[in-house]
């Protein structure tokens, strides 16, 4: 039986059999059909992401934010002296804002990568991470961050300008960033600046 | 043979390790006497003049390296020398008053003696402001840069103290804003000054450096026109009629530390709750770490004379703005 070629003009069922006949004994046939089912399958994602584009919550999602397949980027900001060292970190992706909060927290409390000298408080941990309705987004951390910071006020300053500038580079969805301890509002973190009010305000300032 | 040879080996080589194992880091003594003045000089790497400790009295100097060093000395100095691996001590034969400085290319330690006969009485100081509000740093719980035993709530409070003895001596009001090992929230430190009305409001901290830090008030020009938060707390509100006055007195006292002890003070202006909040000329002054000052009588009394020469040319400053005005 030639069965590289099949007629058209046989009747129904015998037409039928003899296609699947020959597309199975045909391996090169298998592969251009399996081509065909997937381009199938990827033209119908892209119509269907392109009829709903507002399928998923800008605050759900951070487009801002570089997704390589599984991993996603953070931009963090470490103080060194009298400055911010920013360092890139790789991640497991996450898509929720306040999980990407925590990342961030996360991160900005083990400190730079390379060895380098760490200007954070030893031993804080991050308790909790929320969001209120003016955007403002709460960072409760741990006594340790407190009890445990050493440094003047300019070490003050650029602990929490870090803290700040890492929150707000990666989470573009919020205004301001206000720390807590043991989940109180606290007078001051060492002594120098006030911790009551939110940090904008008082890291945003540029020194000479 | 094999072990005539290996004892050899070892006669040979034990000497010399021994003197390597022995050798610290090369320190040059130089010393030169002028009209009642010794100046001793140190030379030694970078990293070990930095890093030294310097402790005086009137009869002696002590200085404590950060490793062992091997001492040349001129020769016929006219003080008595000890090394004890990283101590090295200097024993005066007459009584001086002891001012070090480091200087570098190449670095070196310079210890400057006035012997007392030859000391020339200064010209007093003549002070015209006469109400002080002196605020010590942390206390309390708040213990701020702990180096060693010394924290940073006990230094602020002893040099407060000692700053407010000498005030009081030449008949000035002095209010401190913690007078004991307690902790006194920012709002309180603030509200006593506002309160005092004090002539100068000086807030004594410990630096996390080897400088002394001087930090003056700040405002971001658009505070002007926009009402920010930190204006919402009144964080900048009271200190805006007295910034001019204040810059003045952070130069003064720039100057006078300076030229006390013979290094670059570095001066900041930052935005501080305890400076922008009050409503006096003010400064916030950071003393060296411990770790690169030996916080001893003598240095408290150095630091008390700058601080009091500052705040007189200060004073004297104003005076003549007000004449020219």
């Amino acid at each position: 039986m030639d069965s590289g070629k099949f007629k058209w003009t046989l009747p129904g069922d015998v037409r039928k059999e003899r296609c699947v006949k020959s597309i199975v004994k045909k391996p090169q046939s298998m592969v251009v059909l399996a081509v065909l089912f997937l381009a199938g399958v990827f033209g119908g994602y892209l119509v269907f992401m392109k009829l709903f584009p507002h399928e998923m919550s800008p605050e759900d999602v951070d487009e801002s934010l570089i997704v390589h397949g599984d991993l996603f980027s953070l931009r963090m900001y470490y103080p060194a002296n009298d400055r911010l060292l920013m360092e890139e970190r790789r991640l497991p992706r996450r898509t929720a804002q306040l999980a990407i909060a925590e990342a961030v927290v996360e991160e900005f409390l083990k400190g730079p990568g390379d060895g380098a000298m760490s200007a954070i408080p030893g031993g804080s941990r991050l308790l909790g991470v929320y969001k209120d309705t003016d955007r403002i987004l709460y960072v409760d951390l741990s006594d340790e961050f407190r009890r445990n910071f050493q440094g003047d006020a300019y070490a003050e300053f650029f602990l929490l300008k870090g803290l700040y500038e890492s929150l707000i580079s990666n989470i573009p969805d919020i205004r301001d960033v206000k720390a807590l301890i043991e989940g109180k509002e606290i007078e001051t973190l060492g002594g120098h600046l006030y911790l009551f009010y939110p940090l904008k305000d008082i890291v945003s300032i540029e020194l000479e | 043979m094999k072990r005539t040879w290996v004892l050899l080996f070892f006669v040979a080589f034990f000497p010399v390790s021994s003197i390597f194992a022995q050798q610290g880091a090369d320190i040059k003594l130089r010393f030169s006497t002028q009209a009642g003045l010794t100046r001793i000089v140190l030379e030694g790497n970078e990293a070990i003049i930095q890093n030294a400790k310097v402790a005086t009295s009137a009869l002696q100097i002590t200085v404590e390296f950060s490793e062992s060093v091997t001492l040349n000395p001129q020769k016929d100095p006219p003080f008595s020398i000890s090394l004890q691996e990283k101590r090295l001590i200097l024993s005066l034969k007459e009584e001086g008053a002891i001012k070090f400085s480091r200087l570098s290319s190449p670095p070196r330690l310079v210890l400057d003696i006035q012997h007392k006969e030859h000391l020339t009485d200064k010209q007093p100081l003549t002070i015209i402001s006469n109400r002080y509000v002196i605020d010590a740093g942390h206390g309390g719980y708040d213990f701020g840069i702990t180096s060693g035993k010394l924290s940073e709530k006990e230094l602020s409070l002893t040099m407060a103290r000692s700053l407010g003895r000498a005030l009081s001596t030449i008949k000035k009001k002095v209010f401190y804003t913690r007078k004991v090992d307690q902790y006194v929230p920012l709002a309180d430190r603030i509200s006593l000054v506002n309160k005092m009305r004090p002539d100068i409001f000086m807030s004594f901290h410990t630096s996390g450096s080897g400088h002394f830090v001087i930090y003056s008030p700040k405002f971001d020009d658009q505070d002007q026109d926009s009402q920010t938060i930190a204006d919402y707390y009144s964080i900048h509100s009271r200190q805006r009629r007295y910034i001019g006055k204040s810059k003045a007195l952070a130069a003064s006292i720039e100057k006078a530390i300076e030229e006390e002890f013979n290094i670059d003070a570095v001066r900041r202006d930052m935005h501080l709750p305890v400076l922008n909040a009050a409503a006096a000329p003010c400064v916030l002054i950071e003393f060296p770490s411990p770790e690169f000052l030996v916080y001893d009588k003598q240095t408290a009394e150095r630091i008390n004379n700058a601080l009091l020469s500052g705040i007189a040319a200060y004073g004297l400053r104003q005076i003549q703005m007000d004449i020219t005005r």
